[in-house]
């Protein structure tokens, strides 16, 4: 269904929306990312009175809780004793996974503050080619506005398709499959915004489609440093982008205009005291975050391809680890990692943000529980996959 | 004069609408009330007095590059039956008609399918059309070679206008095909038993239901009676109350109402829903069998 932005567009009493961007291709797996997100955050905060999960409207409908079923559903239906068939749908327009984080139970549930995890999944095609007419025109505006806006980008990679590149065409076909040129665009694009917005960024790369890469989660092969510096490769590009817009300058002094005249200077005393410096300079963060978004998978066979234009994709068939005779379990790996990565940039949001400092102490006078699990969950060790790119201060507006 | 448009993807090229835009979409109202990734229908009048169609859940033979299947997402536009011209017009309304029959043959034979197998977590799956007449007969008519060409024209803006003529004529060849029609012949009937209420829902799983809502598409469609024909994924029976304001007439298929009983009236939301569809109902003179609903035994 078309999305109705304005219903995410301003953070009012008891509701926030913490807008996250998805910027990636087609077909790279976004939402079995937030599918499995989603299944660590629950595992992660089991025991505690803090829940996270799909937003329900007045209705009792909930689009996310249905998406995110079906795909694990899918995923399920294309997993057999032994080998695994990609499923699932791909996305023909704008979608909204809305994650509502709250406390559990208790009779004013309904009067509760919330957290909303809001996340943007749009036809990754549109990075290459936006659609077409008033409408879509429209919609793609919406949703570059979306990412400007939001704290946090995630940068999906189909791993496979860095890992299983063996000359300077496949490369190529690599990059076009990826999108990389795009991606570097509108992360640029983002960056400008946050400088804008004078608030932190976080910039996360999250390869996809890792069990075959990683030795942790019952894969023989261990070539996750070949991954990172490939990524970090292919990637060079949307990491210099960032830098580039967000990384500290030399600081000009500031002239101070001479004024003589009395309101000239009321004013600007006046907003001295109202645009007061926030307690931390915003800063920025480029993070990589490896994920098994299946788990029980491994890449048997990967061949490129030639379709009737001569444009080369990479067909890849899976088989399941140590087969046996029962419905091979999904054993996602890394997720919780990216949620922990989010709540430690809404603290730090809140840290450097005039706007968000006022919305997040009234948030968090208001419901102390929640604003723990946000502390707990940014505060966890990272995990070993974990490695950081880059960070630094935002440099300033203008 | 009818339009037909087609959404769909190839290899590498993601989802785009083949050389031409709709130049309308639906309402807003249906969010949060089906996922048109799965199948969902949407007929509902436009603001010309026209009529605007989308359909979607229809999947092709091709795949992708990753070797996901691709499926197709129909939209269609049509005149206000005042400024039609002729039988001709006529013809690809009934064609229509047949089509979307054909669609929802294909939704339920998947759904029977989920239900035969007994698995409990299809059962709460969204339906997912694997096999399906229409889509075959698309991929007949859109081959795998010429959507290539086609998207790839698209993404390029570099499609001429006898591209688009070429590719509007398959179309509208497409929806005369003889399969189409005489689908639409099984209700060129007035014989059949029409629904005698005016806001109703219903089970996908329920025969009556189906067949009452392709005869109210047929007339929708072919300007006897107004209203929307919609079939939703994602709506519950509950969550139908928002439509009963401002809606003459509404037939809705629930994809994920799986009981056999006959279709109910949509029950309105709050008093003001209340009274406006007792004044439709006073201005449309619905047949007096009808009870307005007893508000006492409302539940509060």
């Amino acid at each position: 269904m078309e999305i109705n932005f304005d219903n995410y567009a301003s953070n009012e009493a008891k509701k926030i929306f913490y807008k996250i961007g998805l910027i990636g291709p087609s077909r790279v797996g976004k939402t079995s990312i937030i599918a499995a997100l989603l299944d660590e955050a629950q595992v992660a905060l089991a025991g505690t009175p803090v829940s996270i999960k799909p937003f329900v409207d007045s209705d009792g409908n909930s689009p996310t809780k249905d998406r995110i079923r079906n795909t694990i559903l899918d995923i399920k239906a294309g997993l057999d004793f032994s080998s695994f068939q990609p499923t699932g749908m791909g996305t023909a327009d704008p979608f909204i996974f809305d994650l509502v984080m709250t406390i559990a139970g208790g009779n004013e549930e309904k009067n509760q503050a919330q957290l909303r995890f809001t996340i943007l999944d749009y036809p990754g095609g549109w990075l290459e080619k936006p659609p077409q007419g008033d409408i879509g025109q429209q919609t793609w505006g919406k949703c570059k506005k979306w990412i400007e806006e939001s704290s946090v980008i995630i940068v999906p990679i189909d791993a496979n398709l860095i890992m299983e590149v063996n000359n300077q065409e496949t490369r190529k076909a690599s990059l076009e499959l990826l999108e990389v040129e795009e991606v570097k665009d509108l992360v640029r694009d983002w960056a400008k915004g946050r400088i804008t917005m004078g608030e932190s960024g976080l910039l996360l790369l999250v390869p996809v489609k890792c069990e075959t890469y990683f030795n942790d989660n019952g894969g023989d092969n261990d070539k996750s440093e070949e991954l990172y510096k490939s990524i970090c490769n292919f990637y060079s590009d949307v990491i210099k982008a960032v830098e580039q817009e967000m990384s500290v300058k030399e600081e000009e002094p500031e002239e101070i205009p001479q004024s003589t005249d009395f309101i000239g200077k009321f004013k600007k005393d006046m907003s001295k005291v109202l645009i007061s410096k926030p307690s931390k300079p915003p800063s920025y963060s480029i993070e990589y975050h490896p994920v098994d978004t299946i788990g029980c998978i491994e890449l048997a066979n990967a061949n490129w391809e030639e379709n009737i234009n001569g444009q080369l994709s990479l067909n890849c068939e899976y088989l399941v680890r140590n087969p046996g005779n029962s419905q091979p379990e999904l054993k996602r790996f890394g997720n919780i990692g990216l949620l922990n990565s989010i709540c430690k940039q809404i603290v730090e949001n809140r840290q450097n943000s005039r706007i968000f400092t006022r919305l997040w102490d009234w948030f968090f006078d208001k419901n102390k529980l929640l604003a723990d699990a946000i502390n707990m969950l940014s505060q966890q060790k990272p995990e070993p996959r974990f490695k950081e790119i880059a960070k630094g201060n935002i440099a300033k507006k203008g | 004069m009818v339009d037909l448009y087609i959404r769909t993807r190839c290899k590498r090229i993601d989802y785009s609408f083949l050389l031409k835009q709709p130049p309308a979409t639906y309402s807003n109202e249906y969010k949060n009330k089906s996922d048109i990734e799965k199948p969902t229908c949407i007929l509902e009048p436009t603001e010309e007095n026209g009529v605007y169609m989308f359909l979607s859940g229809i999947p092709s033979q091709r795949k992708d590059h990753q070797g996901t299947p691709i499926r197709y997402e129909l939209v269609a536009t049509s005149d206000t039956w005042d400024s039609m011209d002729g039988s001709d017009q006529k013809k690809y309304l009934k064609g229509l008609t047949g089509l979307i029959s054909m669609w929802l043959k294909d939704v339920r034979g998947a759904l029977q399918k989920i239900q035969e197998d007994g698995s409990d977590w299809e059962l709460v799956r969204l339906p997912n059309v694997a096999n399906s007449k229409l889509g075959e007969l698309l991929d007949e008519t859109l081959t795998e070679q010429y959507v290539e060409e086609l998207l790839q024209l698209t993404v390029d803006s570099n499609q001429s206008k006898n591209d688009e003529n070429n590719l509007n004529q398959k179309l509208k060849d497409f929806l005369l095909k003889g399969n189409f029609l005489q689908e639409y012949s099984k209700y060129d009937s007035s014989s059949q038993t029409e629904n005698p209420l005016n806001l109703w829902w219903g089970g996908v799983n329920n025969n009556l239901s189906c067949d009452q809502w392709i005869k109210f598409v047929k007339k929708l469609l072919l300007g006897e009676t107004k209203g929307k024909a919609l079939l939703l994924n994602i709506a519950t029976p509950q969550s139908l109350s928002s439509f009963s304001v401002n809606n003459q007439g509404l037939g809705v298929l629930l994809a994920k109402e799986w009981s056999q009983s006959d279709t109910k009236q949509i029950e309105p939301q709050g008093l003001v829903g209340y009274i406006q569809q007792g004044i439709i109902r006073h201005n449309n003179r619905v047949p007096s069998g009808l009870q307005f609903p007893d508000w006492s035994k409302k539940k509060h």
